[in-house]
């Protein structure tokens, strides 16, 4: 009797294929776009690796190393999180549970097909591997094998994310105390057997829990109960912040990109202390805050498609959603704007119409760029780039005169 | 009260639907045809929910094309499968029709919630109900706004004896004044609705006017 798990290998992977394709396809063109500004190659992705051998770094104290790989974690978990419905194998995967594959089988495939996710992040590993920084302070043998057991703790954490297991993600973050007290206590046995521990520990995790539905391919049960408040709230937006909702890391991570660049904005005005090229300065923080938002647009599209056969019964007025997804999204654009506005006015970098004028291009703006992203097919990075980079032109030559 | 003629349909170059045509007055009517005939299609395309290749069709008098807003005001439609944002709940499922119909929730779709004990999963997300107490909002949301005309596919479907026995006599009432359409092929349930039976292959023969009476 054949085996059913390279089957199942198999299946996962094309599911995760197709379920990212256009994620992959998305991020490669800005990397593309990217491209064009900063010219990255193989000494681009040596640099990134570099960061990993930051860990062994002779100037660094134990503090340093607990931190640093509870933020490659935390990165890690960011990446994974966003595509836990891709990495999950969907629908398709309960059903599996019901089948007699052992646990510890299943599980082998879900880290199989998590490799595949990370396969950037396991270039990056190997890079640091082969590339030893000058001085290194550790052994070859000893590098090598911490880097092993950052990669190990890299992934348990993701796993324990994706099975949603409490006990293994306390353990797998747990792990980070002994692999950083190996990399403090220099030489004998005693740093051996504690960078031996993090990994046992992370696994250890694992150990007592059952597998016995596989990934859950959906959110977690929400029971909410119509309170009073939630009735006062428009039933439209209501669906659209619950749309949001359900990709919580992706929402959060784009509404704090936007925010984090209207903030280092700030900084930059205050170093340039307010002088001309400030408002250059803000016009482009309002390109990239558009382009940070832009996502909100597709979050909200693949929402509503899931209706879109039942909303077409209803008399709803046509461009229901476009016109209150617009208005969302560019609710959602004000805090970035009033972080941006704020030292501007206060230092009258502009005079206040101008201000004023920008404000509402910068609005006119993100209501626009929801034609690229929703129409914009393949190509909708792309035209979202060309779109702002036009205003982005336009708007200083306007403010220039 | 229902009215199309001509309407057609392919997907992929393969026709599904040729020159349907009827008329139904109220009543309850009850659709039945071998699968793959392109019932769901039929109810589908009659609520709205996707574009004929060519036909009319008219809603109490208004055409779908000419007026489709105020068409649809006069029509409910209850799909066979859910395509509902997982992430809502019934309350929410009710007040978003509510609000696309500007019409409160009316004392019979209340008596429905009841009737068919919803109350206790109203909290619960769509993704998380059973596939009959997903059927049952599904039905309840399509008495909202007093519709003249309904479209429900295999509305039966799922639902435990009591439920089916409570929409069954809930159809028989309102029929009176009302054009009901539905699929199902369950024999007991047409009887107790006191539908008329419509054949797949009688529609393809023209309009033809029907009336319950």
């Amino acid at each position: 009797m054949r085996s059913p798990i390279p089957m199942y290998v198999r299946m996962r992977l094309r599911w995760y294929a197709k379920a990212t394709g256009d994620v992959l396809l998305r991020n490669w063109l800005w990397c593309f776009v990217a491209g064009t500004v900063i010219p990255w190659d193989i000494t681009f992705l040596l640099g990134l690796s570099a960061l990993l051998n930051d860990l062994f770094a002779r100037d660094q104290g134990f503090g340093w190393r607990i931190v640093f790989p509870l933020l490659l974690q935390a990165a890690g978990l960011a990446w994974a999180g966003a595509q836990r419905n891709a990495i999950g194998g969907g629908g398709f995967t309960p059903y599996v549970g019901t089948m007699p594959l052992s646990a510890g089988a299943r599980r082998a495939v879900n880290l199989l097909i998590l490799a595949a996710a990370d396969n950037l992040w396991l270039i990056l590993f190997v890079l640091a591997a082969a590339f030893p920084p000058a001085g290194d302070l550790y052994p070859g043998a000893f590098r090598i094998a911490a880097l092993l057991s950052l990669l190990v703790l890299f992934l348990s954490a993701q796993l324990a994310l994706l099975e949603r297991n409490a006990v293994a993600m306390t353990a797998a973050l747990a792990a980070n105390l002994p692999l950083a007290l190996s990399l403090t206590v220099y030489g004998g046995p005693l740093q051996w057997a504690l960078l031996f521990a993090a990994p046992a520990l992370a696994a250890a995790g694992f150990a007592k829990s059952r597998l016995t539905a596989g990934i859950k391919p959906t959110k977690a049960p929400l029971e909410l109960p119509t309170s009073g408040r939630a009735l006062k709230t428009p039933i439209a937006l209501r669906i659209q912040f619950k749309a949001l909702v359900e990709t919580p890391i992706g929402s959060v991570l784009r509404f704090c990109a936007a925010l984090g660049v209207a903030v280092f904005v700030d900084f930059l005005l205050q170093a340039f202390d307010y002088d001309s090229r400030s408002v250059t300065t803000v016009v482009v923080a309002m390109a990239f805050v558009t382009i940070a938002l832009s996502g909100f647009y597709r979050t909200l599209r693949m929402a509503h498609a899931s209706m879109t056969l039942y909303s077409a019964t209803l008399p709803l007025r046509a461009g229901f959603w476009a016109i209150g997804d617009t208005l969302l999204v560019c609710l959602l654009g004000l805090p970035p704007l009033a972080i941006l506005l704020l030292p501007a006015i206060t230092h009258e970098v502009a005079a206040v119409p101008v201000l004023t004028a920008l404000s509402a291009a910068f609005l006119a703006l993100l209501a626009a760029i929801r034609l690229p992203v929703v129409f914009g097919g393949r190509r909708a990075v792309l035209y979202l780039v060309l779109l702002t980079t036009a205003w982005s032109g336009a708007a200083i030559a306007a403010v220039a005169h | 009260m229902l009215r199309c003629e001509g309407l057609r349909k392919s997907y992929n170059g393969r026709p599904v639907l040729q020159e349907i045509g009827f008329q139904l007055s109220s009543g309850a009517w009850a659709l039945q045809g071998p699968n793959g005939c392109g019932k769901s299609t039929l109810l589908r395309l009659l609520a709205g929910a996707e574009e004929p290749d060519a036909g009319d069709i008219r809603i109490a008098g208004l055409g779908m094309r000419e007026a489709p807003q105020r068409a649809r005001q006069r029509l409910s439609y209850a799909p066979d499968e859910s395509p509902v944002y997982p992430f809502l709940t019934g309350p929410d499922l009710l007040d978003f029709v509510s609000m696309a119909k500007k019409r409160p929730l009316g004392a019979d779709v209340v008596g429905l919630i009841d009737g068919f004990g919803l109350r206790p999963f109203m909290g619960v997300r769509f993704s998380n109900l059973s596939l009959g107490s997903q059927k049952k909002l599904l039905l309840c949301a399509a008495w909202i706004g007093e519709p003249d005309v309904l479209l429900l596919d295999e509305p039966s479907n799922g639902l435990d004896l009591a439920s089916r026995d409570l929409l069954a006599e809930h159809i028989c009432r309102c029929s009176r004044e009302k054009t009901i359409l539905f699929v199902s092929h369950d024999t007991d349930f047409v009887a107790a609705a006191e539908a008329n039976v419509l054949a797949m292959e009688d529609l393809s023969l023209g309009i033809e006017s029907r009336n319950s009476n």
